[in-house]
Order: structure tokens, then C-alpha cells, then sequence
């Protein structure tokens, strides 16, 4: 994706990501059992908050290591088809969030 | 305001379970599905931050483990949901053993965040409005990767 469309700042765990008008299909329920999907668009802005919430995790069965910040985030999202459109309210509540820095695979020491 | 069971449309915008009428298991198998949908959008691939448009980067590599969204299918999808209250048994979502990221062979910069809450649904034939609860599972991916051609690249992945 345009790397412009993420802002963060991985050391405060502050970060934006957000798209506009991203054609996107719409599969129905959901894609795991296929269809053919109806073209429609998004448009999203997440925002995660500072935090000094601080977690370093090391798994080595699947070879992954990181520091990370546990946080909080807001999403604004739409979203239309030809027939169908959706929308956020605003102020909802942030579920689980984290930002920080990882290695994995060939990069797993 | 009620809750309606959502249109199409909603389910795939909102990436929702509405209460009592879609699981927290189901949403996530709605939240993979998008990320496959993604990969056919373009929504997630790779672009680079430095070089010209004819030497765009090469496909990164899943994760070479997942979760059984679809339990108990088997079937694996390359993902994981660190942090997500899910029921455990089955799903285990302990942060320290579960990967934000999902691409593998990876150094870089990750950003994770289910939100959840209301929204409003328009049928554009009918005019009609509902309020409807939904949730998203949205991620980034910044930073150097081994692609699948086996050469080291940097881009920045979206996961919807």
C-alpha cells in the first residue's frame, strides 16, 4: 500500500493509518467459502494513542521476538456498494491495540 | 437505537458480529476473509517506499502458522488475533505467543487494533436505516522482508 497512508511513531506507540475511497468487494457473509463479490469502496482512519504500557515477547517455536506498546485505538469507517452503505458512530470503545517492532523468520535471532 | 442482522454490504464494511446473532469466532473468520480479499485488491500489496515503479517488490511470505477460524475445519488460515477475547479452549490469544503480524522473514515496525461500536446501515434501494454493532480488526506492516522470490525488499502492508 502507499507507504503515506501509515504514520507512526513506533518508540510512543502513536500511529494513524487511514485510506480513502479504497475499492474493495464485498463477498456477503464472508469470504472463506467464496462467491463472487460485489465492488464497492472504504474509507477508514485509525488512530492509536501514546502509551508507556511496554511488553517484549520472545516465541521461539514460531520464531518471532518484539517490543511492543500496549495501547488504545479509535477507527472511523465507511463503506459503500451500488445498494448499500454503512458508517461508524463516533467514540467507540478500543478492544485490544498494540504498536512496536518485531523480528521473524530469517531475521529470528 | 436496535440492533438489525446486517446486509451483505455491512458485514463487509464493518467486518461485524451483532449481538446474538454473529459469534466473536464468527467475526474473525469475517476479519481473515477480508484479508484475503485484500490480497486480491491490491489492498495489501507490497509497494515500495524507495524504488521506481517498474522494480516493485515481490510477495512477501505468510506466516507458516494460523488459526482454525473455521474450528473445527482444519483449515488454517494465516493469521492469529493476539489479544482478542476469545473463548480459550480452543483459542489461545496470549499476546507473548501470538504474532500481530502476518507476514514471516520479517524486521520491521507493527501496528494491531480491534475496535468496536455502533453504527449506522443504509439500504440505498429503500432509504431504510438500521443501527448496527460492528467491529474491526485493521494492522500495519512496515519494514525489510524476504519475498517469496527470495530477495530482501521494505514496504509498507495493510491488513483490513
Amino acid at each position: 500500500m502507499n507507504p503515506n497512508h501509515v504514520i507512526v511513531n513506533p518508540a510512543t506507540g502513536r500511529a494513524t493509518y487511514h485510506a480513502a475511497d479504497l475499492p474493495m468487494g464485498d463477498y456477503g457473509a464472508n469470504a472463506f467459502t467464496g462467491g463472487t463479490p460485489v465492488p464497492g469502496i472504504v474509507s477508514f482512519v485509525v488512530d492509536w494513542s501514546p502509551s508507556q504500557n511496554r511488553h517484549t515477547y520472545r516465541y521461539a517455536p514460531n520464531r518471532w521476538e518484539g517490543t511492543f506498546l500496549q495501547t488504545n485505538v479509535t477507527c472511523n469507517w465507511s463503506g459503500a456498494t451500488a445498494t448499500s452503505a454503512f458508517t461508524t458512530n463516533t467514540n467507540n470503545p478500543s478492544i485490544f491495540a498494540e504498536v512496536g517492532y518485531e523480528r521473524s523468520g530469517v531475521f529470528f535471532q | 437505537m436496535k440492533s438489525h442482522r446486517l446486509s451483505p454490504a455491512a458485514q463487509l464494511f464493518a467486518q461485524p458480529h451483532v449481538h446474538g446473532a454473529l459469534t466473536r469466532r464468527q467475526f474473525l473468520q469475517a476479519g481473515a476473509a477480508l484479508a484475503t480479499l485484500g490480497a486480491g485488491t491490491g489492498l495489501i500489496a507490497p509497494q515500495s517506499a524507495l524504488a521506481a515503479p517498474a522494480l516493485l517488490p515481490a510477495a512477501p511470505r505468510p506466516i507458516p502458522y494460523g488459526t482454525q477460524f473455521l474450528y473445527p475445519d482444519p483449515t488454517i488460515f494465516h493469521v492469529q488475533a493476539p489479544g482478542y477475547p476469545l473463548p480459550n479452549p480452543p483459542f489461545d490469544t496470549n499476546p507473548a505467543i501470538n504474532n500481530p503480524a502476518t507476514i514471516t522473514d520479517f524486521n520491521g515496525v507493527v501496528g494491531l487494533g480491534y475496535v468496536g461500536g455502533q453504527g449506522t446501515h443504509i439500504d440505498l434501494t429503500t432509504h431504510q436505516t438500521s443501527s448496527v454493532y460492528w467491529e474491526v480488526d485493521m494492522r500495519f506492516m512496515i519494514g525489510d522482508y524476504i519475498a517469496v522470490d527470495g530477495r530482501q525488499y521494505h514496504a509498507t502492508f495493510g491488513f483490513v
